[in-house]
């Protein structure tokens, strides 16, 4: 491909841009397909190289490696044939981590028990928690928060109603906030709050 | 007005600006007069950014990046 650069051409590899593009769609990968993640990569960049000649911009070349990952994702999620199993709104509907936390009080001694309770999760505490999520609830709520895409690109991507992404999104928040104190239960979370590690004997 | 639970369901979306006008100023009513739901909705606000926390994360293992790289290398040959 070649691409124009300060007035300069120069030919643009499919390595380049692969190379570029690994951090950001693994991470993507990560978060939508759990330990499938490599072999998601790997068959996006597969794809993608069948298509490089399809890129019109290079510096679009990040979201269309993206937009692949999506297309193989969801291709992937059809020859499966997985049964979905949507949640009942009963169960989560109205739960409220907010509240949990105050009812529980996991940090008695604590002046600021919410924040308290957020400090105990780092990054992978948190990448845990959202692969205890069903995908169906796990995909939207990653693309949407994390990767930023609007909920009718995602409902394009994922190849369902756009209704369908929206309920999916709002039980999928309402999923999140039950599974961080599931968590938190259950990796001893709740102990003392790690601000005040150093101070209790 | 809007009652507690009705606020909360709708707080994320909420702060996502997802709410019609009318709906955003039932919510508005409820936040000037319910310190609970202040609460609740900053707390929303900070799980949004416990989410929005991960897209900085580089987690690629060397090892990935290494299979990932070569076969780059065998598609280009």
């Amino acid at each position: 491909m070649t691409i124009v650069a300060d007035g300069r051409t120069a030919e643009a590899s499919f390595s380049d841009l692969a190379l570029a593009s690994l951090p950001r769609i693994y991470r993507l990968a990560r978060r939508l397909a759990g330990d499938g993640a490599e072999d998601l990569v790997q068959e996006t960049l597969m794809r993608a190289y069948q298509r490089f000649q399809q890129l019109q911009h290079y510096e679009a070349g990040l979201a269309w490696m993206s937009t692949i990952m999506l297309n193989v994702y969801r291709d992937g999620l059809r020859r499966s044939k997985r049964t979905v199993v949507e949640l009942g709104f009963e169960d989560i509907d109205e739960f409220s981590l907010y509240r949990k936390v105050e009812e529980e009080d996991p940090f008695p001694y604590s002046d600021s028990l919410h924040l308290d309770f957020l400090a105990q999760f780092g990054r992978d505490d948190v990448l845990a928690v959202l692969l205890t999520m069903p995908e169906i609830y796990r995909a939207p709520l990653v693309l949407y928060y994390v990767e930023g895409y609007a909920t009718k690109e995602i409902a394009r991507h994922l190849g369902v109603p756009l209704g369908t992404v929206l309920a999916r999104l709002h039980r999928a928040r309402k999923l999140f906030e039950r599974q961080l104190w599931a968590y938190a239960e259950r990796e001893g979370l709740l102990r003392k709050p790690r601000s005040m590690e150093s101070v209790t004997p | 007005m809007i009652t507690c639970a009705e606020a909360v369901k709708q707080f994320w979306q909420y702060l996502d600006g997802d709410l019609t006008p009318k709906q955003r100023r039932r919510v508005d009513e409820h936040l000037g007069i319910c310190r609970q739901c202040c609460g609740e909705v900053e707390f929303a606000r900070l799980l949004r950014g416990v989410l929005d926390d991960q897209r900085s994360v580089d987690e690629l293992p060397q090892e990935v990046r290494e299979r990932m790289e070569r076969l780059v290398r065998d598609l280009e040959r």
